[in-house]
C-alpha cells in the first residue's frame, strides 16, 4: 500500500510523541531506582543519575523476599492464563457459532459479576477462600484471577471468532471434517490474533493485579510483585528509591513477555480469505 | 429432517462447549454477588447488623447529595480518560498497523507503559506531577510554557482532568491492542480496490476501516469504561479525593463507606448501584457504536 | 415472546436465589467459623499489673507459660503499620516475646491504607487469620463497636493506668479496656534549617504564630530570579485521612480549645477553630509563604519537601528527626517546639496513639495477651523511644539510660500536657473536616463558612 510522504510522516510523529509520553515514567522510574537517597530528595531533579548505584535493587533482594515474590508472580500468571485460553477460546467459540437458548443472555450476565467493584467483592471471595482452605496459597489467588478474567477473554474473543467467515467451516465440514477438526485447523488460527490479544490482556492484567492478592496473600507464599512493591511504604513515608528499584522489578518480567508475544498480533488474515 | 436434526445436535455440541466455563463462572460468581446483594439489604450501625431491606438504595439515591455529586465526577473521569485513550490508542495502531521497520519493537516499547503494577503507577505520576520536586513542572518551566510552579494535584477545576489523563496513560495500551488486532483483520485488498477507485486517506478510514472495527471499538471502548468507572488506584494515590472533594468518585466514595466509616451495608448498596451505572454506559455505548450493523 | 418472559422469569429466579445462596452462607461460614469461645482469663495471674509494668527486666505472669502450652501456640500473626525494616524496635520486642514464651511471631507489614481492607474481610468472615492488631484513632472504636476486639480488664486497672500518661484513659470505651499502648507519638514538633533563617536574617526559630508569619515571608525567596519561588518559608500537611483535621486540632488546642471535647462534643467551628483555619488559609492565599499544592500533602510529603531543601520550617512528627541524621542535612536542622499561638499560651499536645489488640477470633489468646504486656511494659516502652525514637505512654521509660541519649530528649521534656481523644465515627468525622478545609484552603469558601459546613456534616454523622 503506497503511502504519500506526508502521510508516513505523520504517522511517524504520532508514535514518536506517543513513545515519549508513555515511556517517560518508566525511564523515571528507572533512573530514581539508581539513584541514592541524597540525589533523590535534592532540589532540582536531575534527568541522569549523577552517582548511579544498584544498592537499591541489592538491598531489596536481601531485605525482601523478592525471588518469592517473583517466582508467585509468575506462576500465577501463567497459570491464570493457560486456564482461561483453555477454558475461553472453548466456550468463545461455542457462542459464537451456536444457536441455542439463552445465547445472548448469558454472554451478557458473564460480565455482571466482573462489573462489580473488586472492592465490593473482597469480602465474600475472602471467606470462600477460607472455606476451601487455599488462604495463602498460589492456587487462589488463580482460581480469583481465572474468575476475574475468564469472560473478558471469551467476550473479546467472540468477537474475532465472529469474524471466522462460516463459508470456509461449512465447505470444511462438507469435506468431511468433524466439528473438532475444523475448531483446531480452521477456525482457531483465524481467530489467532483475537485469542492473542485477549492473551496478553489476561496475562498482563493478571500480573498488575492488585486487591485480590493483598487480601488473600499476606504473606511471601503467594505475594505477588505488584504488592510487594508497595513493601517500601513504609508508616510514616515512602522509600523512593527503593520503590523504583521494585516498581523496575515488579515491570521486568512483563516487559519480557511483552517482547515475545506481541509477534502473535502480526499474523492477520492472510490476504483473499474472503471470497465473494 | 435431517437439517433440523443437525440444528438440534449442533446446539447441543455449542451448549457443551461453553459449559466448563459456564459452570466454573457461576461457581465463583453466585456466592459473592448474592453475598454483597445480601449486605445491601443490611445496615451495620448496630453490633448485629439488622435487617432494613432497599432503605440503604432509597438513602443513596434520594438523601445523598454526594452521590450525585460523586456520580457527576465519576462519569467526568470516565468521559475524559476514554476520549483521550480512545484518540491516541487509534492513531497509534493505525500508525503502527502500516509501518513496516522495526515493527515488533515499536510494538513493545508501545506496550511496555501497560506492564507496570496501577499502584506503582501511580506513585511514580505523583512524584512526577509534585509541585515543587516534579519532574513535570520542571520540564515546564524551563521551556518556558509556564512561569510558575503548577500544583498539577491541588486545582481547584483542573486536578480532575489531570487525573483523567494519568488514567488514559495506563489503558491506551489496552484498547490499542485490540484495536491493532481488529485492523489486522482487515483484509489489504479492500483498500487496493479503493485506491483504484480514487478514494483519499480520510474515505478510505471512513468507509472501510470503521465500519469494519466497529466490534473491537465497542470492545475496547465498552471495557475500558467500565474499567475506568470502578479505577480507584489512581485516585487514592494522587489526590484521595481531595482537594475539597473536587476528585471524589463513587469508587472512592465505596472505599470510604466499606472500610473508613464501616458502613458495609451502605457500601454494598452503592457497589450494586455502580453494576447497574455500568451496565446503562454498556447500553449506551452499543447503541452509538452498532457493531451489527452490515457493511 | 414466550421465550423473552421465560427469560426474565429465569434471571429473576437466578437473583433470588443469588441472595439466598448469599444469606445461607453467611449463616453456615457462622456455625462453622470459629465460635467465639469465652475466654478464661483466670488462668493466668496477671495481677497485680502495675508492679509488672514497671519492672527494669520484664517476667512472665505466673501460669503464663502453662496456658500457652495448653492453647498449643507455635506462632502469632500480628499486623504493623508499615514494613518491619523500619521498625526495629518492633522486630526486637517480638523476639524478646519469642524468647520468653517460645512462641515465633509473624509479622505483616501493611502500610496504612490497605489495613482495613486487609483486615475487615478476616474479621467479617471471623476468621482465626490474625491475632494481633494495631490500631489508632480511625478504627479502634469501629472495631470494638463491632465486637471484633476482646475485652482485656483483667490486664489493667486504676493504678496501672497511672503509669502511663493520662491521655491513655481515652482508650477505655464504656468502662472497658480493649487495647494496650504501642506509641504514643506527639505529632508536632518544629524543625528549621539555621542557615537558611540566617540568611534571612535570624538567629533562631520562631516561638508564636507572629514570628512564624513574620520569619516565614522573609524566608520565602526566589533565588535565581527566574520567577518563581525556590525556597518556601512552610509547609503544612492539608491532605491525608487524618493529618489534615488532626493538624487544626493540634493548632486548636495551642488557643486552649479541644475540637473533639468541647463540652463533651465534637465542635469543630469554634471561634477558635475557625481562627486557625483561617491561619492555615491565610498562610497559602494571602501571605503565600506555602506551595498552593499543600492540600495535596500527606504524612511524608512534609519530610520529602524538607530533606529536598526546599522549605526553611516545618512541623512534622519526631519521626523525622532520624531521617534527616541520616541524610545530607544532617548538620544544617535543629528541632525546637511548635510555636505558640501567642506569647505564654498553652502548649497542649496531641499524642497520637497507636495500640494493640486482640481479635476476638484469635486461636491463640493467651499468647497474643502475653505480647501485648510485653509491649506496653517498661522494656518494650523504652526499646520503643530510645531504638526508634517514637514517644511512648509509659512515664517511667524517659528516665531509662537509653531514653536519655535520644537527642530531642530534652524538647520533649518540656511537653507536658497532652490529649488523646477517641470515638466512633471519628474519621468520618476527620474525612469531613478536611474536605471543608480545603475548600477553605482553596478559596472556595470562607474558613467561617468552612467550618460551619463541616460542623453541619458532623452533627449528622454523630447524630447530635
Amino acid at each position: 500500500m503506497k503511502l504519500s510522504r506526508s502521510s508516513k510522516i505523520l504517522r511517524v510523529l504520532v508514535l514518536v510523541l506517543y513513545l515519549v509520553f508513555s515511556l517517560f515514567p518508566i525511564y523515571w522510574m528507572f533512573i530514581t531506582s539508581l539513584k541514592s537517597d541524597n540525589e533523590v530528595y535534592i532540589n532540582n531533579p536531575t534527568y541522569y543519575p549523577h552517582e548511579p548505584t544498584m544498592d537499591n535493587y541489592i538491598s531489596i533482594y536481601t531485605g525482601r523476599p523478592y525471588a518469592a515474590y517473583t517466582m508467585n508472580s509468575i506462576i500465577i500468571t501463567f497459570g491464570t492464563t493457560a486456564a482461561c485460553i483453555v477454558f475461553g477460546t472453548v466456550a468463545a467459540y461455542g457462542f459464537s457459532r451456536f444457536k441455542f437458548f439463552g445465547n445472548r443472555t448469558l454472554r451478557y450476565s458473564l460480565l455482571v459479576s466482573r462489573v462489580f467493584p473488586p472492592i465490593s467483592l473482597i469480602v465474600p471471595f475472602f471467606m470462600m477462600i477460607g472455606f476451601l482452605r487455599i488462604y495463602d496459597t498460589k492456587l487462589a489467588n488463580i482460581i480469583v484471577n481465572t474468575y476475574m478474567w475468564l469472560p473478558f477473554f471469551i467476550w473479546i474473543t467472540i468477537g474475532f471468532f465472529d469474524t471466522v467467515p462460516r463459508e470456509l467451516e461449512e465447505s470444511a465440514q462438507i469435506d468431511g471434517a468433524s466439528r473438532m477438526q475444523v475448531f483446531f485447523r480452521i477456525s482457531m488460527p483465524l481467530a489467532l490474533p483475537g485469542v492473542a490479544a485477549a492473551s496478553i490482556i489476561t496475562f498482563l492484567e493478571t500480573w498488575k493485579e492488585f486487591i485480590y492478592n493483598l487480601v488473600l496473600s499476606p504473606t511471601a507464599n503467594a505475594k505477588n510483585l505488584s504488592v510487594g512493591a508497595s513493601d517500601f511504604i513504609a508508616d510514616m513515608f515512602i522509600s523512593w528509591e527503593e520503590m523504583g528499584a521494585g516498581a523496575i522489578i515488579a515491570s521486568i518480567p512483563a516487559f519480557i513477555f511483552v517482547i515475545f508475544f506481541q509477534k502473535y498480533i502480526v499474523q492477520g488474515l492472510t490476504a483473499g480469505s474472503v471470497k465473494g | 429432517m435431517i437439517r433440523s436434526d443437525k440444528i438440534v445436535k449442533d446446539s447441543l455440541f455449542g451448549f457443551l462447549l461453553i459449559l466448563p466455563s459456564l459452570l466454573l463462572l457461576m461457581l465463583l460468581v453466585v456466592f459473592p454477588v448474592g453475598y454483597v446483594l445480601y449486605l445491601s439489604t443490611l445496615n451495620f450501625d448496630t453490633l448485629i447488623p439488622n435487617f432494613v431491606g432497599l432503605r440503604n438504595y432509597t438513602e443513596l439515591l434520594f438523601n445523598d447529595q454526594f452521590f450525585w455529586i460523586f456520580l457527576g465526577h465519576s462519569m467526568e473521569y470516565v468521559f475524559f480518560a476514554i476520549c483521550s485513550a480512545f484518540v491516541v490508542a487509534l492513531l497509534v495502531a493505525l500508525s503502527l498497523n502500516t509501518i513496516n521497520k522495526f515493527q515488533g519493537t515499536l510494538r513493545t516499547f508501545a506496550l511496555w507503559c501497560w506492564a507496570v503494577p496501577p499502584v506503582i503507577a501511580s506513585l511514580m505520576w505523583k512524584w512526577i506531577l509534585n509541585d515543587t520536586n516534579g519532574v513535570l513542572n520542571d520540564m515546564l518551566l524551563k521551556a518556558g510554557i509556564i512561569h510558575q510552579q503548577v500544583a498539577w494535584l491541588a486545582l481547584s477545576k483542573g486536578t480532575m482532568f489531570i487525573l483523567s489523563q494519568v488514567h488514559a496513560w495506563t489503558i491506551i495500551p489496552f484498547i490499542m491492542v485490540i484495536l491493532l488486532a481488529g485492523l489486522q483483520s482487515i483484509p489489504l485488498e479492500l483498500y487496493e480496490v479503493a485506491s483504484i477507485d480514487g478514494a483519499n486517506g480520510l474515505q478510505k478510514f471512513r468507509l472501510i476501516t470503521y465500519p469494519l472495527l466497529r466490534t473491537a471499538v465497542l470492545t475496547s471502548v465498552m471495557l475500558a469504561s467500565i474499567f475506568a468507572f470502578r479505577h480507584i488506584d489512581i485516585v487514592f494515590t494522587l489526590t484521595k479525593g481531595g482537594p475539597g472533594e473536587a476528585t471524589e468518585m463513587l469508587v472512592t466514595y465505596l472505599y470510604d463507606n466499606a472500610f473508613a466509616y464501616m458502613k458495609i451495608g451502605y457500601a454494598a448498596a452503592l457497589s450494586v448501584i455502580m453494576v447497574f451505572i455500568s451496565m446503562l454506559i454498556v447500553l449506551v455505548l452499543v447503541k452509538l457504536i452498532r457493531p451489527n450493523e452490515s457493511q | 415472546m414466550a421465550k423473552r418472559v421465560l427469560l426474565v422469569v429465569l434471571i429473576c429466579l437466578m437473583g433470588i436465589t443469588m441472595v439466598y445462596a448469599g444469606g445461607q452462607k453467611e449463616g453456615g461460614a457462622e456455625d462453622s467459623g470459629a465460635a467465639v469461645a469465652a475466654y478464661d482469663a483466670s488462668a493466668v495471674k496477671w495481677s497485680p499489673n502495675q508492679e509488672r509494668v514497671v519492672r527494669k527486666d520484664y517476667k512472665l505472669p505466673e501460669g503464663a507459660l502453662e496456658a500457652i502450652k495448653a492453647e498449643g501456640s507455635k506462632e502469632i500473626v500480628v499486623y504493623n503499620w508499615g514494613d518491619l525494616s523500619w521498625d526495629p524496635a518492633t522486630l526486637l520486642n517480638g523476639s524478646m516475646f519469642t524468647r520468653l514464651t517460645e512462641v515465633g511471631v509473624q509479622f505483616v507489614g501493611t502500610p496504612d491504607e490497605q489495613m482495613t481492607p486487609k483486615l475487615q474481610p478476616l474479621f467479617m468472615a471471623k476468621s482465626d487469620a490474625v491475632d494481633i492488631v494495631p490500631l489508632d484513632e480511625t478504627n479502634y472504636a469501629n472495631y470494638v463497636s463491632r465486637g471484633w476486639l476482646m475485652e482485656v480488664d483483667f490486664m489493667w486497672d486504676e493504678a496501672t493506668m497511672s503509669e502511663y500518661h493520662s491521655g491513655l484513659h481515652s482508650t477505655v470505651l464504656d468502662g472497658h479496656y480493649y487495647s494496650v499502648p504501642q506509641v504514643g507519638r506527639i505529632i508536632d514538633v518544629l524543625y528549621y534549617r539555621p542557615s537558611m533563617l540566617k540568611a534571612a536574617g535570624y538567629d533562631g526559630p520562631p516561638e508564636t504564630w507572629e514570628e512564624l508569619i513574620e520569619m516565614a515571608q522573609a524566608l520565602t525567596i526566589d533565588k535565581n530570579n527566574d520567577g518563581q519561588i525556590d525556597q518556601w518559608g512552610f509547609v503544612f500537611k492539608g491532605g491525608g485521612v487524618l493529618d489534615g483535621a488532626q493538624l487544626i486540632k493540634a493548632k486548636s488546642l495551642l488557643l486552649g480549645v479541644n475540637p473533639d471535647d468541647v463540652d463533651g462534643k465534637v465542635k469543630f467551628n469554634t471561634p477558635e477553630t475557625i481562627r486557625v483555619v483561617q491561619l492555615l488559609s491565610d498562610l497559602r492565599n494571602k501571605y503565600k509563604v506555602v506551595p498552593p499544592g499543600v492540600t495535596a500533602y500527606q504524612h511524608g510529603d512534609i519530610a520529602d519537601f524538607f530533606l529536598s531543601g526546599n522549605v526553611a520550617i516545618v512541623v512534622d512528627p519526631t519521626y523525622l528527626y532520624a531521617r534527616c541524621m541520616e541524610s545530607s542535612l544532617a548538620d544544617d536542622f535543629d528541632v525546637a517546639l511548635q510555636p505558640v499561638a501567642y506569647k505564654g499560651g498553652p502548649r497542649t499536645q496531641i499524642q497520637h496513639w497507636n495500640g494493640w489488640g486482640l481479635s476476638n477470633f484469635s486461636k491463640n489468646k493467651t499468647a497474643g495477651l502475653i505480647y501485648m504486656d510485653v509491649y506496653r511494659s517498661y522494656r518494650g516502652q523504652v526499646n520503643e523511644f530510645a531504638i526508634e525514637n517514637n514517644e511512648v505512654f509509659l512515664k517511667k521509660a524517659y528516665e531509662d539510660p537509653q531514653s536519655k541519649l535520644v537527642g530531642y530528649n530534652d524538647v520533649l521534656a518540656q511537653i507536658n500536657d497532652t490529649v488523646v481523644d477517641i470515638y466512633e465515627g471519628q474519621g468520618e468525622v476527620y474525612k469531613a473536616v478536611i474536605a471543608e478545609f480545603q475548600k477553605a484552603l482553596m478559596g472556595q469558601k470562607t474558613a467561617e463558612q468552612a467550618m460551619n459546613d463541616a460542623q453541619g456534616r458532623i452533627d449528622k454523622i454523630l447524630g447530635y
